[in-house]
């Protein structure tokens, strides 16, 4: 036996249309006949064209940090967010960003070929580091989150990003988050925004310090560029 | 040993959203058979595609929805493509009892999203 894809047609939009044969084309092997026959009960096409890529970068609508050793005290409106590795006052940083502020607006169906959390240091980087991005599980409130009341996140680290020793403040960090970003537009995952933590809490640290969205400049912004 | 020849030329004109037909054309040896069949869609209203990526940028799978219950038990095949090159497929049954209308196809290879620029996705019958 023998098949052969013969055509398909598309149309844009998604919308699919019948433009095809599937035939098989069958041969006895006795004698000398051979029959031409469909071997499909039917045949279903569509297609997704993607147009030039769009980029949208949004300012944070929400960020905080949450302190262990202030596990009650919540920093929604301060001008800072504060990281640090430190047993002894742990601190995380959360940030959200509005994903339908984007305009054009994103489609479900986009694919989203980069989307980068942006954070610009604040006062000069005493250690380097790795911070980690994570994607929370549950939901926040820039005025309510507290260390006790911090949201889980996602087990594993959407992206990653090393800042150095001596880095000056207005250096701008970049974590790659495509694939959370992919999976809120589909809505695949709920949009809680990200967790920025060291990537090796316990021991001993410096305070690492990002402008928060209150901050008069540098604030933190998410940069997506897709395709619709 | 036996030998034949056998050529087939096939013409298929589509030009309507649906033709139906059967075909059973004997084609006795030597000669040349020509004829045009179609099949029946299986859904005419179009379908919906989700993405999803891994923390590399690269599109791991492709759901497609909107597939009508008509398309149950069907070969739903999926391309990624850039231009007219394809960059990744993959393929997934559509169970005959329980379909949802919606089946996530694993992409193989897995793309670069920055590196697609179209999706394609078939539905066979059985």
């Amino acid at each position: 036996m023998v098949s052969a894809f013969i055509g398909a047609g598309f149309t844009h939009g998604g919308r699919a249309v019948l433009l095809a044969a599937l035939i098989s084309l069958m041969t006895s092997g006795v004698g000398n006949a051979a029959t031409l026959g469909i071997s499909s009960a039917y045949l279903t096409a569509a297609t997704r064209l993607y147009g030039a890529p769009v980029m949208c970068t949004l300012t944070a609508v929400a960020d905080s940090y949450v302190d262990s050793t202030l596990a009650t005290t919540n920093f929604g409106t301060g001008g800072v967010l504060n990281l640090n590795p430190s047993s002894v006052g742990t601190e995380r940083a959360f940030v959200r960003f509005d994903l339908t502020a984007c305009s054009p607006a994103i489609p479900a169906d986009a694919i989203v070929q980069t989307a980068q959390v942006r954070l610009t240091v604040a006062s000069l980087v005493l250690a380097t580091r790795t911070i980690d991005l994570r994607r929370p599980v549950t939901s926040w409130t820039e005025v309510g989150v507290t260390w006790n009341t911090q949201p889980a996140a996602a087990g594993s680290v959407t992206g990653s990003a090393s800042v150095t020793a001596g880095q000056a403040a207005g250096t701008v960090i970049s974590w790659t988050a495509t694939s959370d970003v992919q999976s809120f537009v589909t809505a695949a995952a709920t949009d809680f925004g990200f967790r920025l933590n060291d990537s090796a809490e316990g021991g001993l640290g410096f305070v690492l310090s990002f402008n928060s969205r209150e901050a008069a400049s540098g604030r933190p912004q998410l940069v997506v560029t897709y395709v619709s | 040993m036996r030998f034949f020849a056998l050529a087939v030329a096939i013409v298929a004109a589509v030009g309507a959203l649906e033709l139906a037909a059967a075909a059973a054309l004997p084609i006795p040896a030597t000669r040349l058979a020509g004829g045009t069949a179609a099949v029946n869609a299986c859904d005419t209203d179009g379908f919906t595609f989700r993405h999803a990526a891994d923390t590399n940028g690269r599109i791991t799978s492709v759901t497609v929805g909107s597939m009508a219950s008509t398309c149950a038990g069907g070969t739903l095949r999926v391309t990624l493509a850039n231009g007219t090159t394809s960059v990744g497929s993959g393929t997934a049954a559509l169970p005959s009892v329980g379909f949802t209308g919606s089946a996530t196809v694993s992409m193989s290879p897995t793309p670069l999203s920055s590196g697609v620029t179209a999706v394609y996705a078939v539905v066979e019958g059985p």
